[in-house]
Formats: C-alpha cells, structure tokens, sequence
C-alpha cells in the first residue's frame, strides 16, 4: 500500500525530469553537450621531409568540410605542461559549427609515440569554439596533433603539425 | 643627422665583432654551441626549475608546522610492525635519500628498486609505476606494505596520540579516541587485521583513516622541500649564457663530447628532459625482471591502480577540486605502450646512486649506458630503443658528462 504512492511520484518526478531536460535541450543557446570521443593512433616511426609539413594553425580538413584554426594559449605551446586548447571550427561557407563530435589525439611520428596523455575535447563553446583538456608535450621537436570531426556537413579528419622548441 | 646615425651603427656592429671574436677565442672550441643547444641547455638547467608546483590535493603542504611534523615521522621507526623500519630506512638522508640497494629493504624484501625522494615536488607521479599521484600518497603506500613498514592504519594513528597529539591536533584538529581500537587492524594488513578493520564501524574507520591520510600530508610537506642545487653541469650552463667568468665552470672536454652525445646521438633527452632531466612518464627499455622474479607488468598495472586509488587527487582525502585533477582526468589508461613502462628517472646526482634499473640490475653506470647502446628486446611489451652504435670511447664520454650532474642535496630547516 505505502510502495504505490511512492513509485507514482516517482516515476512523475522521472517523467517531469526528463520533459525538463528536453526543454532545456532545445532552449540552450546552441551550447551542444559534448560526446565523449577517443581516437588513437598507432604513432608508428614515419619519415617526412620538414619543408613538406604545413604548419599552419589554421587549415582546411583533408576532406574540405571544415575550416580548423587550433588555438594554444597565448598562441605559444608549453612543455610538460598540462594545459587547454582553443578549437574553432567552420564549414565551407565559413559558418560556425556549434554541433560536432570531435575527437583528438596526438604523436611524434619520428619517435612512433603518443602523447603523454589522452586529451580531450570537453566543452562546446559558442561561435565554433571547443575547449580541449589535457593537453601535453613531453619533448621538443616534431609533434602531430590529429582531429576527427563529425558534424553536419558530415565526417572528416585533419593532422596539424607543431614544432615545439 | 642621418650620417651621425650611420656611424653609431658602423660602431656598435664593430664592437660586436670585435666581443664575439674575443668570446670565440677565449672560450675553448669545445664549447660553442648553436643557439638552439643553447636553448636546450637553459631547459635543463636547474635555474629553470623554479619552486616545485602547487599541490592542490593537499592543502598542508606549504604549513611550516606540517613540514616540522613530517620530518619527525619520517624519522621515526614506531611507525612500522618491529618498531625498527623509519621513511629514512630506505630513504636515507646520507644517501640521497635512497639506500644503495638493488632491492628495498624493511620488514621484508621489496620487489622494486627505492627510489630517491629528492625533487619528487615536481612530478605528477610517484613510484617506478606511478601508481600513486602525490607525494602524501605516496608516503602512505609503504606504511602499509607487508615487506616495508608493515604496520596498519590504528597502528599508526596510536603512535601520533602517544608520540605527536599536540602537534598533530594544532593543525588537524582533534584525534578521535583509539582507546577501544585493535591494536592493529587495517584495510592491508594480514588476515586477522583486515578482520578487525571490517569489524570496526564507517564512522570509527574514517576517522581512523583520516589520521592515515594526514600523517601522508605531513611527511609530503617536509619531503616537498628536498631538492637539488646547482652540479657543475648547471654552473657550466650558466657561464654559457650569463658570458661571465666561465674558467670557474669549465667542462672537460671528455665531459663537453658527452654533452654533445646526450643531446645528440645518444638520444638521451628524448625522456630525460626539463631541469630534472627527466619526463617523469613511463617508457618501456627492455629491462629485463631480476632472474626468479615475477613479470612486473610497470604502467599497465600502474595505472590502472592509480585511477581505482582510495588516496588519489579524484578521491575524498585530497584536498584538490576536480578540475585540479587533469594528470589523472586525462591520464593514458590503457595500451601496448604501458606493458613494463617504468617511469624515467632524474639523471640528477646519478652517479651517487647505483645500483640503477626498476629492480636494480645494473650495478654501475657503465653497464647502463652499455645496455642503451645494445638495446635488447623486452621481455614483455615492445623496447622504445633502438641500438645506438656508440664506440667505446663515447660511451666513456656520455659516463664522464653523467658524472657533471653532481650536485648538492638541499633539505629544508624545520623548526
């Protein structure tokens, strides 16, 4: 007898909840929860020539869906040191992309290494903007940072190069 | 106006020729250095350290009476089962904080190397496994190893009440009563102690654990303040770069080729990196387990205890705020790399500190350097060397520059 009233309330409180969150959902100014989203590269040795690596912050992705600018604090990369990035993604019309799955992994492809932690990315921010977490260089020299990029013009991936002194 | 301009350039482009040619052929050949091994150098000087970074996770860690506390414990040898093994045992002062062994010695034998405690404030992680994440954890994992201190968590909160209540109670707060406490019993004890720990309430076991956690913070706190000073590789550095009176800091030019191969072909700065010279993460160079010894996995197991860690920065002992927490938030779980990855060690005072390897089986440096430059397969998981080719001669150079890290042990005044 005392377990019905309870379980009613509840699963009105369950129901209620839920018709919150979507509301909430599709009220938020274009602020996206964020996918969880690993990749991981196997960062086998690998030779390439240093006047072949665009090191360009800000490029088309290797399909032309997106425009990626990676954006390091105070534009300067710090060593051994944990610290967050700045993505900014647009489509090809130049339009902000606030929707995606992006995932981010990194390596030194002459030394066959990952990077020494796994970061990610953690907040969708307005205007393209994405935060990312947890990055970290362990050395100098010839780093690749790899994105994966799924949103609506639709998936697509990209290696930028840093070369930290 | 415009000429007068033209001289004073004509005049200072002069006089820098004429400063460069006298620094060229004062200094010895040897020691010209591109502007990027300049940079390098700087990286590694230990001027570049700078104070340790903050410890979030525990929030005494800069409290003079927490270091005056520490330093007390970590002498004192009740806090073990036989009442004979300190912190300092392994650790000992004398000995850069260490103790020369191949095998860590307590109440038992330990499976691992002890590794110094010196300059430790600067690393996110702890042990050859980094299986703890900040120094007070760190601090309590051999307190409640079987074959180090060997003791349990009401063993050592009555040793605090008998031997430290008003020191301990000035800056935690008051102790809870153990009067009716097992003498021993504890979560990692032996069977009859882990008994009496279950038997024991929430309430009794948090306030018991918590007097654990904060013997940890205080022996963190004085051990955070033992660093290096300057060897004579850093005053080289800084004659290199200050320009000023380098005779007094003259490499050999044995020692300046060994330099040279470290950063060079030896590829030694690859992990031994910073002004620790070391990476402080884990890489596996296929040394080998000790002869009879059981497969130590290194990372693999590591990490994943570090993460499940009742004392790590994410648990409710540690004073650091979530987003405090990035090394472990964000921390490599899982993958071939992490099979018998050890963490890189600091090169600093190095020679001082033989017999060398996660288990100490290399008696000297030479045998070290000997097994870089052979590279041998692991035993389990892939080696991340590759044989180096280094003739005899050179590898006598990469020993004798190892030998310039040589530096004092600075270990700070407690009141």
């Amino acid at each position: 007898m005392r377990s019905r009233p309870i379980a009613s309330l509840a699963t009105f409180a369950t129901t209620s909840c839920v018709i919150a969150l979507c509301i909430a959902a599709t009220d938020a100014p274009r602020r996206v929860p964020v996918v969880p989203c690993t990749i991981q590269e196997s960062w086998n040795r690998e030779v390439v020539a240093e006047n072949s690596r665009n090191y360009a912050p800000s490029r088309l992705t290797d399909g032309g869906k997106y425009r990626v600018t990676i954006r390091p604090p105070d534009d300067r990369v710090p060593m051994r040191t944990l610290h967050s990035w700045i993505l900014h993604v647009e489509d090809m019309k130049g339009a902000a992309v606030d929707s995606a799955t992006i995932c981010i992994d990194g390596g030194m492809p002459e030394h066959g290494h990952g990077l020494p932690t796994r970061p990610a990315v953690t907040e969708a921010l307005h205007n393209g903007d994405f935060r990312v977490d947890g990055m970290k260089f362990s050395m100098s020299g010839w780093w690749v940072v790899k994105l994966t990029i799924d949103g609506p013009p639709g998936p697509d991936s990209i290696r930028f190069n840093l070369k930290l002194p | 106006m415009r000429s007068g301009r033209m001289s004073a350039i004509v005049f200072a482009a002069t006089a820098a020729l004429v400063v460069t040619g006298f620094v060229r052929t004062t200094a010895h050949s040897s020691d010209v250095w591109s502007g990027e091994d300049l940079g390098t150098l700087r990286s590694l000087s230990i001027r570049a350290a700078g104070p340790p970074p903050p410890d979030p996770s525990n929030r005494f860690a800069e409290d003079p009476r927490a270091v005056a506390l520490g330093k007390r414990l970590f002498f004192d040898t009740r806090l073990s089962s036989n009442g004979k093994v300190a912190c300092a045992t392994c650790h000992l002062p004398a000995r850069e904080f260490q103790d020369g062994l191949p095998l860590g010695r307590g109440v038992g034998v330990t499976g691992r190397r002890t590794m110094t405690i010196v300059g430790t404030a600067y690393s996110p992680w702890f042990f050859w496994d980094g299986r703890m994440d900040s120094q007070w954890s760190q601090a309590l994992g051999p307190l409640e190893s079987a074959v180090e201190h060997g003791g349990t968590r009401t063993l050592y909160a009555s040793v605090v009440a008998q031997g430290y209540r008003r020191e301990y109670e000035q800056l935690f707060g008051a102790l809870p009563s153990l009067a009716s406490l097992p003498r021993s019993a504890g979560p990692n004890g032996n069977a009859a102690e882990r008994e009496s720990w279950a038997a024991l309430s929430d309430t009794i076991r948090d306030s018991v654990t918590r007097v654990f956690v904060n013997i940890g913070k205080s022996i963190a706190a004085f051990e955070r303040g033992i660093t290096y000073g300057p060897s004579r590789f850093d005053k080289y550095v800084a004659t290199l770069t200050n320009a000023t009176n380098p005779a007094a800091a003259r490499l050999s030019s044995d020692e300046v080729a060994g330099l040279r191969l470290f950063l060079g072909r030896g590829q030694c700065i690859r992990c031994h990196t910073g002004p620790m010279l070391t990476d402080n993460l884990f890489h596996n160079v296929g040394v080998a387990d000790r002869v009879g010894a059981n497969p130590d996995s290194g990372r693999a197991t590591g990490v994943r205890q570090v993460i499940a860690g009742e004392f790590n920065c994410l648990g409710r002992f540690s004073d650091a705020k979530k987003s405090e927490c990035g090394e472990l938030t964000f921390v490599v779980k899982d993958g071939a790399e992490l099979v018998q990855a050890f963490r890189t060690p600091s090169l600093r005072n190095i020679a001082r500190r033989s017999p060398y390897g996660h288990a100490g089986q290399f008696a000297t440096l030479a045998r070290v350097l000997d097994h870089y430059n052979r590279a041998p397969s692991a035993s389990a998981g892939h080696s991340e060397l590759e044989p180096l080719r280094l003739t005899p001669t050179q590898l006598r150079q990469l020993e004798a520059f190892l030998r310039t890290l040589d530096g004092p042990v600075i270990v700070p005044a407690a009141r």
